[in-house]
């Protein structure tokens, strides 16, 4: 029943931070390029917030490098529950480009429970909003809905 | 004395009608121009699975999968690692076997999804002796057209093209390779020790 109203109120807009951990700038730049005018995410209620406690969904670019881990995980906590991690880019799936070096440990599923997978290098700002419609529902493709996990710490601390 | 904004108004007059400057995005697709490098495609009938592109790709998007039992070699391309460079496209030597496609869309939650692998299969020429991997069927028949007439030379490429018009019949190399053996299908380490170590 709550999460039911949770996956109702989910839908309607969803606030969201974006944070870089090593990304070599492009993702960054496409998805500032979503909030603009143009692609204007606005209209679906999308959010880019200052903060990461009022954020529903955490945009995340880039490789996982080794400094950026701790800051990361304390990211991940701010966020209050329920929360969405987007991985953005090559990068923030597998490492990409940087998939064997010495100082990136892989991509950000190896850190956080990741949600949504959005590949590409970067990915097109229309890749970026089909991949946040999927996410809430808006587009029927390939859709499943939007799956509140319980908190399990012991996942997260693996890596 | 208290003037009408006409230029105000003409302006809200005008962007009254006219459609708004945002995209329709994700209700109406949007189709990327020719030029952009989307993922990449194989194109099963040109690509000859010779692996240049698993070599030259700096991710390692793209693995081999070599079954010599069934004679099967697999090219499986992860595009949640593809970064989209174009460097398989580019070094393919058939020039046609990849190619980027203007496809940009995908979103998974798993990253197991079938929709992010794009396989090929290809035929596998192993050896006869020794098991191991020669090369595609398609390769060596398409290292033979280039060669021309001075393929044949070579028994393999001589074996394969007769493969295209017959069967040919599986040898019986005994447990050890010889001399004679020289005129069918193996490998160059074969071939090689061969013709090191056989004494006449
Ligand atoms: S996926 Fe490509 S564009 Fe995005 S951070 Fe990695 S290298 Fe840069
Ligand atoms: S486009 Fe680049 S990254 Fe993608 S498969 Fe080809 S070589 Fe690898
Ligand atoms: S022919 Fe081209 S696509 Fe096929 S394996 Fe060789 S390089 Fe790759």
């Amino acid at each position: 029943m709550f999460k039911t109203l949770l996956n109702k109120c989910f839908k309607k807009s969803i606030w969201v931070y974006h944070t870089n951990t090593g990304a070599c700038n492009g993702c960054d730049i496409e998805v500032i390029n979503a909030l603009t005018p143009y692609y204007d995410a606005e209209r679906f209620g999308i959010k880019l917030v200052g903060t990461p406690r009022h954020a529903d969904a955490l945009l995340v670019c880039g490789p996982v490098t080794r400094q950026v881990v701790p800051a990361l995980k304390c990211l991940y906590d701010s966020v209050p529950d329920p929360k969405l991690i987007i991985a953005i880019g090559s990068c923030a799936i597998g490492g990409g480009i940087w998939y064997n070096t010495y100082n990136v440990i892989g991509g950000v599923d190896k850190v956080l429970p990741v949600d949504y997978f959005i590949p590409g290098c970067p990915p097109r700002p229309e890749a970026i909003l089909y991949g946040i419609a999927v996410a809430l529902g808006l587009v029927k493709k390939k859709v499943s809905p939007v799956i509140l996990k319980e908190e399990s710490p012991e996942k997260w601390m693996t890596f | 004395m208290f003037l009408p904004k006409i230029r105000e108004i003409t302006e809200a007059l005008r962007s009254l009608f006219t459609p708004a400057f945002t995209t329709k995005y994700p209700l109406k697709p949007y189709i990327a121009h020719d030029e952009y490098r989307g993922f990449p495609k194989y194109y099963e009938e040109e690509c000859v699975g010779c692996g240049t592109c698993v070599q030259v790709c700096p991710t390692s998007a793209i693995e081999i999968i070599d079954d010599k039992q069934k004679g099967v070699r697999k090219l499986v391309l992860d595009y949640t690692s593809c970064s989209q460079c174009g460097q398989c496209e580019e070094k393919c030597i058939t020039d046609k076997g990849i190619k980027l496609s203007s496809e940009y869309v995908l979103s998974v939650t798993d990253l197991k999804a079938p929709e992010v692998y794009e396989t090929v299969e290809k035929d596998l020429a192993v050896c006869e002796a020794c098991g191991d991997v020669i090369a595609c069927r398609d390769h060596l028949l398409f290292v033979k057209e280039r060669l021309g007439a001075k393929a044949y030379a070579h028994p393999n490429f001589l074996i394969e093209t007769q493969r295209q018009f017959a069967e040919v019949k599986p040898s019986s190399i005994k447990d050890k390779i010889r001399r004679e053996d020289l005129i069918k299908e193996v490998c160059p380490v074969c071939r090689h020790k061969t013709v090191v170590n056989d004494e006449f």
